[in-house]
């Protein structure tokens, strides 16, 4: 309670009451003495109180009602030169303009009335509605005043108008009492502006455009990558304002005589000098097209060739909207080459997607060189590429490039013809040698795809080089037994099967990944497109299909699967049984029925692995599923193990079907079944069809996956949105420094490197030095020149890193070019000395090299000085072009890729809480290789309670007095290597909260017993508080840290070697410092948590 | 807690000290940063239940390296909570010595007054307060903790032509983080913070205090 300085008023606790309600409580007061101004105001009462005796206990309690006039006076009074404390200058505003005292009245255009078609006379717009309902109120309030109605009657209208006006504001003012509640949903100004579909966010963010179409999408692999197929329907409304010149005058001519209905047709003219626009539906066109003059505009229909963008939300990242050329098409959807479905996110089960027109030539240009399909072959997140053949066309390959496929002249002939079209329609095809000459000339698969990659008006420069394991390789390379090493020379594919990890995204050993790389997009975007023509050819001619037979099991497997289902089945019951008698071993950091649920799981999981591979070997290597799983074109091993063999495990939440019943999970089985049919095991598979219980217990893990991704698109959609929020400004200024739009520095080099991620050939890196090099040494074979030597490799290398357009290369990139190097003449030394070629220390002569030229061994890893300055100028050029360039719009798509990778933790991040939900500090030890200084450790930091290392506590009741005996279980204490003894127990006891014991009332008895003499106190009995001293015994902790409930001694596999094992801990937690700061002492060495590799890890 | 581990944790604690005291540009002896555990027990004594060592004759009195003028007190109070009282003694030694920066090792924490006590002193005498579990490691050797230097006003004004920024478009750490706690780092001081990087070898960045 204080005093106004000028008035010496008493000043109170204001509080908020109820709706709009501001309540002073300037005469409460708990002091004894009560201010002179209080009981003077009590005093005034002595006459009411003296008819009503009820009224004395409400005195107390008076408050000061603060209603919006006594507030506006209180206001008034502030002196100007207290305004600055409110952070308001006089002469700008003052406190009293806080409060309205009269109501702006917008202008109609913002409450528009509607004239109704269905009843006489408009409908008013909302907020004319609360004006009339305003005036109408302040009215009454005037008329009960003159009228001289009740004081209370007043007061009421009073509220009734402050409502209805802080209805007109925000009509989702909350706290309205029940009876004054609107009838009607109204929108107040705040609803105007608020949320998605506000005026900010809705109109003036974001606005509904012109020249855009939408509708559903379907595939078609004829198109190029860069095209969109558009209906005749959207073309002839979409159109492009084109400005007739000499050039085009008869185009237009033409179009404008076909005007508005027909398909090349215009829909307006705007002619240059009236500027008047003519509608081109009706009226004389062939008048208007003869009178077309240069310099008019046309408003022509969408024609083939036109760049349009092309989008499907959600647009999470710059490839969600990309730019096509447009073929005009029948029908009603918009088509496109499938290989495209990647950046969309798209698929054909009813998508649909939009379509803009840009309306200049500027916009087409730009639109056209940045966000062009062909310039976002690869993501710009990692330099992966994204846009590449997809699912039948992988499959198609996979089957062609097959070692046993061989074709006839026709099929040849046909396949390499389905390759033509477009602008390339009359190419010549040269027809490689066949590859069998009799008796029939027969050409292999694999050459019909050299013929792919070399069919090309400039085919001699495109010679692409690749050596790549497949997604079946064994060992051996190209020797592998699943033909699945690939090795293209020089545009010829020499061995190996083409599948996913050869032609599909997500590698950068794909082979449209190399092509874009070396030779540019168009070449790869071309070899794309003849994929999706020749695969699908290829596979709906051989034929591809799926059916009964692919999926019914054989006897043998149906052995194998029973055998496997009966000896997982006994272990599980053997587990079980060990549990109900407690010999189930625990794992560290489990309970038992953890221990259980865990051992279960892990056979369970081998019994479905184990079917799955059963039925893969029995499988024959035509089968459909098969193939494509082999391929990688869609659907995996487990998924075909799921249909033939075994369904497996239904999981929950990662675990088995919890009990959804009393103790047991369906009503089907005994109450704490635990087999693994009664929590969620298939054994059946989808051929030999579920059982009802299986089928529930499918449909309960189904359904989990189905609310899953429900909730982590609404969840990972509005991080996304912040996080882009927050960081859509960022730019590389041109002193190469990441700024916001206010020009604070994020970064001062971009990425530390200033190098773009979406150049990123190598790991991390810009150049895959390997690839380079071989690609190098295939293409330029330089039979000529001599080999160089290990020196000379060294001293080539020195001297070219040297030159000075090495100079703007960074300290880093030329290392690693070293130690590339380096590498290399290591292992040409080693060659060399191997096979007595005794000159490869020294330079040497000309005479010397000549000499040489003969030797077979040069011919492996032969790399001249050529190729060397060839490979340090395509390592140079690669580098430059991966410097990132200024004023690039910087964006973050990280968010995306870890929208599978624990979601919660993100939000936590993002959210920035302060208590995440599970905390682990991974800390190193100093003596790393020592288990009982590891458990030392653990010991000092895990929680532990008095109950964990306690045989009993029982009450002892003798003649003389009571106590409660506690015998500590030494053997224990022992085995944890607890550092505990009676003394530091006594202490936690002592010190424990709550429990009030004294240290004059516990005695120890021996190394192993502690006796507590409970004491009477004037709140409860003895027996009473021994019996609450018994029950929490057992929770006082006796060692280790508060907030630590685990800490599991981890075995480091990174550091640790074969018999010597690296121990470390990790601690569920958050205190670090805490962590940080346990020493102790053991086994007379100081053992103590090293810093080195210790740290807040928090991990999901 | 035992005598040995307390001489342990002391031992520990001012060797923490003694190497802050030397990154924050004080005359420490490099036998000082050095010392062992037994030339500890030797110094000080190893009964700290028997006020061998006391905290108090823990306290250490540094000069800077370049200004002798300017020197550094460290108080191990012996109460565990302190308050304002302690605070009061160390500020009238302070004054009689005419020392400005001084640091206080508590054992467990500070009462709020004395919290206030020292912010109220702030611009003329300096104290800053670590507890003594902050200081049983030196953060700074940690792997995950990077090098920071702290920059000179001129080496400041450079950066900030380089850049042609002002001084608040730069990065900031905060007063109260570890590492600036650690280099006593003042509002308006600037950091330079080289830290390695997967990709580019190293990363220099850096940051004002604020």
């Amino acid at each position: 309670m204080s005093q106004c300085p000028y008035c010496e008023g008493l000043n109170g606790n204001v509080k908020k009451t109820g709706m709009m309600k501001i309540v002073h409580e300037k005469y409460k007061s708990t002091k004894k003495i009560l201010h002179p101004a209080i009981s003077e105001f009590r005093a005034s009462f002595q006459n009411a109180l003296e008819h009503n005796k009820e009224l004395e206990l409400l005195l107390a309690k008076a408050q000061e009602i603060l209603n919006p006039l006594r507030i506006l006076t209180l206001f008034r009074d502030i002196l100007d030169e207290d305004c600055p404390l409110f952070g308001m200058l006089p002469r700008v505003s003052r406190p009293e303009d806080l409060i309205l005292s009269r109501i702006v009245v917008p202008p109609v255009c913002i409450r528009p009335s509607v004239v109704s078609d269905l009843k006489a006379g408009s409908n008013e717009d909302d907020v004319t509605m609360k004006l009339t309902e305003i005036i109408f109120l302040n009215d009454v309030i005037r008329k009960h005043r003159s009228g001289g109605a009740k004081i209370q009657m007043i007061i009421e209208d009073w509220d009734f108008l402050q409502l209805q006006c802080a209805l007109y504001i925000n009509s989702e003012t909350t706290g309205i009492p029940l009876s004054m509640q609107p009838k009607k949903a109204t929108r107040g100004f705040v609803q105007r502006l608020k949320g998605k579909q506000g005026r900010f966010r809705g109109n003036l963010s974001g606005k509904r455009v012109d020249f855009s179409g939408r509708t559903v999408i379907s595939p078609d692999p004829n198109l190029r990558i860069d095209q969109v197929a558009v209906p005749i329907h959207v073309a002839k409304i979409l159109t492009y304002p084109e400005k007739v010149t000499r050039a085009n005058i008869h185009f237009m001519r033409k179009l404008v005589e076909n005007g508005a209905t027909q398909h090349p047709g215009a829909n307006f003219i705007v002619q240059q000098n009236t500027k008047i626009k003519k509608f081109l539906k009706y009226g004389n066109r062939q008048l208007i097209a003869k009178d077309l003059r240069i310099g008019d505009t046309v408003e022509r229909h969408m024609i083939d060739g036109d760049v349009v963008l092309f989008n499907r939300q959600p647009s999470l990242h710059k490839l969600s909207i990309m730019c096509h050329f447009a073929v005009v098409k029948p029908h009603r959807t918009f088509r496109f080459n499938e290989c495209v479905c990647t950046p969309y996110n798209a698929d054909f089960d009813g998508d649909e997607m939009n379509l803009h027109l840009p309306q200049t030539e500027e916009a087409k240009a730009e639109a056209l060189t940045l966000m062009g399909v062909k310039s976002n072959l690869v993501t710009p997140r990692n330099g992966e590429p994204l846009i590449a053949a997809i699912q039948d066309f992988i499959t198609g390959a996979y089957l062609l490039t097959q070692k046993d496929v061989f074709l006839d002249r026709g099929h040849m002939t046909q396949l390499c013809a389905a390759m033509l079209a477009g602008k390339d329609g009359d190419m010549k095809i040269n027809l490689p040698p066949p590859a069998i000459f009799r008796p029939v000339k027969l050409w292999t698969g694999k050459q019909v795809f050299s013929v792919l990659l070399k069919s090309h008006r400039e085919a001699a420069s495109v010679k692409m080089n690749l050596r790549v394991k497949g997604k079946q390789y064994s060992s051996g390379e190209d020797m592998c037994k699943n033909d699945s090493f690939v090795v293209i020379h020089n545009s010829e594919l020499m061995c190996g099967a083409l599948d996913k990890a050869v032609l599909g995204s997500g590698s950068k050993n794909n082979v449209f990944y190399v092509l874009y790389r070396d030779f540019g997009e168009q070449f790869a975007a071309d070899a794309m497109w003849k994929v999706a023509r020749i695969c699908p050819f290829f596979l709906s001619n051989r034929g591809f299909s799926i059916g009964i037979g692919d999926v019914t099991p054989g006897l043998g497997l149906l052995k194998a699967k029973d055998e496997l289902l009966n000896c997982g089945y006994k272990k599980c019951d053997e587990f079980i049984q060990d549990f109900k008698e407690s010999r189930l071993q625990t794992q560290p950091g489990c309970s038992e029925e953890e221990t259980l649920e865990a051992v279960i799981l892990g056979e369970l999981s081998v019994i479905r692995d184990h079917a799955g591979k059963a039925c893969l070997r029995e499988l024959h290597k035509s089968n459909s599923p098969l193939t494509m799983a082999v391929c990688g074109s869609k659907g995996s091993f487990i998924n075909i193990s799921q249909m033939i063999a075994c369904v497996g495990q239904q999981a929950l939440s990662g675990k088995r079907t919890p009990d959804g019943f009393e103790s047991r999970s369906l009503p089907h089985f005994r109450k704490f079944a635990k087999f693994p049919g009664a929590k969620g095991f298939v054994k059946n598979s989808f051929y030999s069809g579920l059982t009802p219980t299986e089928f529930f217990f499918h449909t309960m893990a189904g359904r989990e996956g189905l609310v899953d991704t429900a909730v982590k698109t609404a969840e990972t959609g509005y991080m996304q949105r912040r996080l882009v929020k927050s960081l859509e400004d960022l730019s590389i200024q041109y002193d190469m420094t990441v700024r916001n739009s206010v020009g604070d520095i994020v970064q001062f080099v971009y990425g530390g490197d200033s190098l773009d991620p979406a150049s990123m050939e190598g790991k991390d890196r810009p150049v895959d030095f390997d690839r380079i090099l071989a690609h190098v040494q295939s293409f330029v074979p330089d039979h000529e020149s001599c080999v160089l030597s290990a020196v000379e490799i060294k001293d080539q290398t020195n001297s070219i890193l040297n030159q000075e357009k090495f100079q703007a290369c960074s300290e880093e990139y030329k290392k690693g070019l070293r130690k590339f190097t380096n590498k290399l003449s290591d292992k040409v030394a080693n060659l060399h000395s191997r096979y007595g070629l005794s000159f490869v220390k020294e330079k040497m002569n000309t005479e010397m090299k000549a000499m040489r030229l003969g030797f077979a061994v040069e011919w492996v890893s032969r790399c001249t000085s050529l190729q060397l300055r060839r490979f340090f100028d395509i390592c140079h050029e690669k580098f430059m072009k991966a410097k990132i360039e200024p004023a690039v719009d910087e964006y973050f798509l990280d968010v995306f890729s870890h929208i599978t990778l624990g979601v919660p933790r993100i939000k936590e991040i993002i959210n920035a809480s302060r208590s995440i939900s599970t905390p682990i500090i991974s800390a190193g030890l100093v003596n790393e290789s020592d288990p009982d200084i590891a458990r030392v450790i653990k010991g000092r930091l895990e929680k532990t309670t008095l109950g964990e290392v306690t045989e009993y506590v029982e009450e002892v009741f003798a003649p003389e007095n009571c106590f409660l005996f506690i015998k500590l279980d030494l053997n224990r204490i022992r085995l944890l290597k607890l550092e505990v003894n009676t003394e530091t127990i006594i202490f936690s006891i002592c010190t424990a909260p709550k429990l009030k014991v004294k240290r004059q009332h516990i005695h120890s008895l021996s190394r192993s017993t502690i006796c507590i003499y409970p004491q009477e106190n004037n709140k409860s009995s003895l027996h009473f508080v021994m019996q609450t001293l018994k029950k929490s015994l057992p929770n006082v902790v006796i060692k280790g840290m508060k907030g630590v409930a685990r800490a599991i001694i981890h075995v480091d596999e990174e550091k640790s070697q074969a018999g010597q094992e690296k121990y470390k801990l990790l601690v569920e937690g958050n205190d670090l410092r805490g962590v940080i700061a346990t020493v102790g002492k053991s086994c007379e060495a100081w053992v103590e948590l090293r810093n080195r590799s210790s740290g807040l890890s928090l991990e999901c | 807690m035992d005598d040995e581990t307390e001489t342990y944790r002391f031992w520990r604690i001012r060797k923490t000290v003694m190497q802050m005291c030397h990154d924050r540009g004080y005359l420490v002896t490099q036998d000082e940063l050095d010392q062992t555990l037994e030339q500890f027990k030797e110094q000080f004594g190893e009964r700290p239940s028997e006020g061998r060592p006391n905290r108090a004759d823990l306290s250490v009195l540094v000069e800077h390296n370049d200004d002798p003028s300017d020197k550094l007190f460290v108080f191990f109070p012996e109460d565990p909570k302190v308050g304002i009282k302690t605070i009061k003694t160390y500020c009238t030694r302070m004054q009689e010595e005419s020392i400005t920066r001084a640091i206080i090792v508590v054992q467990m924490g500070m009462t709020p007054s004395a919290k206030q006590a020292l912010v109220d002193m702030a611009p003329k005498y300096i104290l800053e307060h670590f507890m003594e579990a902050e200081l049983l490691i030196n953060i700074t050797e940690h792997e995950l903790v990077p090098e920071h230097v702290l920059m000179t006003p001129e080496e400041k004004k450079e950066l900030l032509t380089r850049y042609k920024l002002k001084e608040h478009q730069l990065p900031r750490i905060q007063v109260g983080d570890p590492v600036a706690r650690y280099f006593g780092l003042k509002r308006g001081q600037v950091v330079k913070i080289i830290r390695p990087s997967e990709t580019a070898g190293r990363y220099i960045t850096y940051r004002l205090v604020v």
